[in-house]
């Protein structure tokens, strides 16, 4: 692996031929953690979206490297399987397919991906049991269909174990702590900061300093008309939490 | 002979039957022009009868009553007949319809055979069609009748693997008496070459159900037919069925279905995989009678395109004559969801195997709605061979 985990140069995209990235530019290295910020409507949600090749984000012009490989060259199921996980703002509800079946399956493909000996039900069993104990995640959940039904803070729960068990290398967190209560979302940094072992990333969105202080960010940016306009450390996000984006001179996107 | 000709035809075995399809007269290519469903050609197809039962070997499961019923005609020797279960050759009783297929079936068969549930059964009935053959036109004849408060389980397969080029033609007549409740599953998974015309006419007595369960995944052409008339109180029938096809197999549900009495229940869904140049029917009509009220109608047809080619002819009509009633109608069609499909794709899940996972999520939809868990598994089983 080189310096640097993620590479992302002069990025523009386009949702439904409008332009959304406007030649956005960022490096992610091994072990950081980034924050991005910025009002809505400036494409934040769009940067996770792409780099996870979700069909509605055309790239229309520039790179994303990650790993030294071309992510333009993988499709959603490979730079899954490469190790980039997103977490969903709103997980789809999948009628019909049982969740257990589907981590399972997910886990495995990841496995056959890098050529490893996939996973028998018991062992498979063994270690979701471990999971959902050490993050307080009800069992019951695995039985359910993909997210059908759940209340909100269940579906992101959800997204957790999927986390912690396909433990990628690049984490993509959009808005995790949307609609959660304050235990629900320690529940959630617990299970990213385990994670967290110096060599895996993340890059998370949130409007709020509230996740922030439970998973430190190294890096803070500012995202607006779809480009970085300000980057910094921890106190950027604590400037933003005091002052507003207008009280930095950022004003609200206009449609 | 072509069964289009049927007048042509010497030996005609029941006249009765004769009389009513030449009043009604067979679908012709004008008729069917509406449907996009054209039968002609395989009615006007020259194929022979063979009434003699070809006994061929069938392995049983322990986990069913088995009924064998070789090129139409019920093996008494092989087949399971269990305390509470008899088989009858009677003379026919006279079915009305208006489904001109079911007299094309009828004409040929001089007697009627009838299964007769007595009393509730350890294990559910399995009733294994075996055909062999080249170039058949197969007429078949069964009445299933549950008796008074009899609760019966009822799973039938086919298999044509030693048939070839011709036309099944099934009818079934499903009794159910007071307070009974008789579930049909029907499994067909029939070579290409051979088509299948099956003719449903459920007839329900106070207070009775009939639950019917299809898939329909093979054969060239296969089109199933209800013709039911509801008209004593609290009975229900539903149907839920799944039709999965490719290459350019049709396959169709063609129900009618008349609400005479009031507070009975009708439903009748029906989910459509179709891939390639496949196409599909559904063409289902409820008539609710002005005497028929608090009665409750339902028709859903949902079809999955999995590539450019498919077609879907989904005609749901309702024809309701009081306004004390619960009724819906719907069909849809589009292809799976994305949404769904880039979610499972985000876990590392391949697109072809992820597209495998929501079908079978699809499929599941229909097959959990069949009560009895030894069928069920059954239809499981079927479907992922």
């Amino acid at each position: 692996m080189g310096e640097k985990m993620l590479k992302i140069k002069n990025l523009h995209v386009s949702i439904k031929d409008k332009e959304i990235l406007k030649g956005l530019d960022l490096d992610i290295k091994p072990g950081e953690v980034h924050a991005l910020m910025g009002t809505n409507g400036a494409g934040k949600s769009t940067l996770v979206k792409t780099l996870s090749d979700h069909f509605d984000c055309e790239v229309t012009k520039g790179t994303m490297e990650y790993k030294g490989k071309n992510l333009l060259d993988l499709d959603a199921s490979q730079r899954a399987n490469e190790g980039i996980f997103m977490s969903f703002q709103n997980p789809t509800e999948i009628p019909g397919v049982n969740n257990m079946y589907f981590l399972k399956t997910a886990l495995n493909a990841k496995k056959a991906y890098l050529g490893e000996e996939e996973m028998n039900g018991a062992e498979f069993l063994k270690l979701v049991r471990k999971k959902t104990k050490e993050f307080g995640i009800d069992p019951a959940m695995l039985k359910r269909n993909v997210n059908e039904g759940f209340s909100g803070g269940e579906k992101k729960k959800s997204e957790l174990l999927q986390m912690v068990v396909l433990e990628p290398d690049l984490i993509l967190l959009d808005e995790i702590d949307s609609g959660l209560d304050v235990d629900a979302i320690k529940t959630i940094a617990q299970g990213v900061n385990s994670l967290l072992d110096g060599k895996r990333s993340v890059l998370m969105i949130t409007h709020y300093d509230r996740l922030l202080e439970l998973i430190k960010p190294d890096f803070v940016h500012i995202l607006k008309d779809g480009k970085i306009i300000e980057s910094g450390d921890y106190s950027l996000a604590l400037r933003i939490d005091e002052q507003g984006y207008e009280g930095l001179g950022i004003r609200h996107e206009t449609k | 002979m072509k069964p289009s000709e049927f007048n042509n035809y010497t030996n005609i075995r029941d006249k009765k039957s004769l009389l009513k399809l030449n009043d009604i007269g067979l679908p012709t290519k004008q008729t069917e022009a509406f449907r996009h469903f054209n039968i002609t050609k395989l009615l006007s197809k020259e194929y022979s009868l063979d009434f003699k039962s070809n006994f061929c070997p069938y392995e049983k499961d322990d986990g069913f009553y088995t009924i064998i019923i070789n090129n139409g005609i019920i093996d008494t020797i092989n087949s399971d007949l269990p305390d509470g279960i008899s088989f009858e050759t009677t003379n026919k009783k006279e079915v009305d319809t208006l489904d001109s297929l079911y007299y094309l079936g009828e004409i040929f068969l001089e007697k009627q055979q009838k299964i007769i549930v007595k009393k509730e059964l350890d294990k559910p009935l399995k009733i294994v069609n075996l055909f062999v053959g080249e170039d058949l036109f197969l007429p078949t004849h069964l009445t299933i009748l549950a008796e008074k408060g009899v609760h019966v389980e009822i799973l039938e397969v086919f298999d044509d693997s030693a048939l070839k080029n011709s036309l099944i033609k099934i009818n079934r007549v499903l009794n159910t008496h007071k307070y009974a409740q008789l579930n049909y599953t029907k499994l067909q998974g029939i070579k290409q070459d051979n088509n299948m015309i099956v003719n449903y006419i459920p007839k329900l007595k106070e207070g009775s159900t009939c639950r019917a369960s299809s898939v329909d995944l093979g054969a060239g052409t296969s089109l199933n037919m209800f013709d039911l008339i509801l008209n004593h109180k609290n009975s229900i029938f539903s149907f839920d069925g799944i039709i999965k096809i490719t290459d350019r197999q049709k396959a169709g549900n063609i129900s009618s279905m008349l609400h005479a009495e009031g507070e009975t229940q009708s439903s009748f869904i029906c989910k459509h995989i179709l891939d390639v140049e496949a196409s599909a029917l559904f063409e289902v009509q409820s008539t609710v009678n002005q005497e028929a009220k608090f009665s409750k109608t339902f028709q859903n047809s949902q079809t999955i395109l999995l590539d450019d080619g498919p077609k879907i002819n989904a005609i749901p009509q309702l024809v309701l004559h009081t306004d004390e009633l619960e009724a819906a109608h719907g069909a849809t069609s589009g292809s799976l969801d994305e949404e769904a499909l880039y979610y499972l794709m985000s876990r590392g899940i391949e697109e072809k195997m992820a597209s495998k996972i929501l079908i079978k999520a699809i499929e599941l939809q229909v097959i959990d709605t069949i009560e009895n868990t030894q069928i069920r598994e059954f239809a499981l089983d079927f479907l992922q061979r």
